[in-house]
């Protein structure tokens, strides 16, 4: 599955894994690997990350069986020591996004997309706009509000 | 999750809450909800999520009654209120740095965010649906709940 990553990240023109030593590109593949949940799952989420609160992306991601982004400690706070936490998106979170879209799965958003100004999340909505994918509206799910976003036909 | 690390977990919220927060509850009567309610503030008229993530805080408002997907984060009221939002890089600072910077503008805003809500918050409903039946990022039909909305409540003919 490292290998997976590895290989599938560096085939991508303008791969940051490429400019890697190789042992540190299959250390962030294995980093990625850890923190992509539920891969095969038919659907994505993605979205504001809330400590605490019942409707938290990577806790409705769990409960939902929906394949998200989440890296357990002590995963997270290696990754940040190893690399620094800027590092995170272009290792790991736009290569998320890149392999959500290549799949072509709907992904779900816990807020508004067009609600979200600033941060990782509008990065991540950005990337899946650029990649094709619109916003058709709102679902409840188990009876949390979520917006769908799938890829243009 | 164990029970654990989610009891730590609420325990930093409520800390967060009661330090930068608290002027809700002392100066604008609002009443505590607890750290694991999606609104931890409230009012007879409005509902308020304080969240943190693990750079920015969240800060969104609903009206009491209204379904969740009307809230509204502050960033795009005041864009609404002055035109812009004074946004930072919050990836360069750590989430208590930004923690304070986010209650400092709702305190210089709390006022108008408050006492003026039902002032602004059908216009600013109206203005974020005219900015999405624009985008081409959204498909038609989208926001036909927000659109309805609106109607109900004489923002559209």
């Amino acid at each position: 599955m490292i290998v997976e990553f590895y290989l599938e990240q560096t085939a991508r023109p303008g791969s940051p894994l490429t400019n890697l030593p190789l042992a540190d590109a299959l250390k962030v593949s294995s980093f990625a690997e850890k923190a992509i949940q539920n891969p095969q799952a038919p659907a994505a989420i993605i979205g504001k990350y809330w400590k605490g609160l019942p409707n938290s992306y990577e806790r409705l991601g769990a409960d939902f069986g929906f394949t998200h982004l989440n890296l357990p400690e002590p995963s997270w706070t290696e990754f940040k020591l190893d690399y620094g936490e800027a590092s995170w998106w272009p290792y790991i979170n736009e290569p998320f996004a890149w392999r959500v879209a290549m799949s072509q799965k709907p992904v779900y958003v816990n807020v508004n997309p067009a609600k979200v100004s600033s941060g990782n999340l509008y990065a991540e909505i950005q990337a899946l706009r650029q990649l094709g994918y619109t916003v058709t509206g709102k679902e409840i799910i188990n009876g949390i509000e979520l917006w769908k976003m799938v890829p243009s036909p | 999750m164990t029970d654990e690390f989610k009891k730590k977990e609420q325990e930093e919220v409520e800390t967060l809450h009661r330090k930068y927060f608290w002027f809700l509850v002392e100066e604008y009567g609002f009443t505590y909800e607890g750290p694991g309610s999606q609104f931890p503030f409230q009012n007879p008229k409005m509902l308020i999520l304080v969240g943190f993530g693990h750079k920015t805080p969240s800060i969104y408002f609903l009206r009491r009654g209204d379904p969740s997907s009307l809230m509204m984060p502050i960033e795009l009221i005041i864009e609404f209120l002055d035109g812009h939002f004074p946004y930072r890089d919050t990836l360069k600072y750590e989430l208590e740095e930004n923690v304070v910077y986010y209650a400092d503008i709702f305190r210089r805003y709390a006022d108008r965010l408050i006492n003026d809500f039902e002032k602004w918050w059908l216009p600013v409903q109206l203005a974020h649906y005219k900015r999405v039946e624009k985008s081409p990022f959204v498909a038609p039909g989208a926001y036909s709940y927000l659109y309805e909305y609106l109607k109900q409540h004489g923002m559209i003919e």
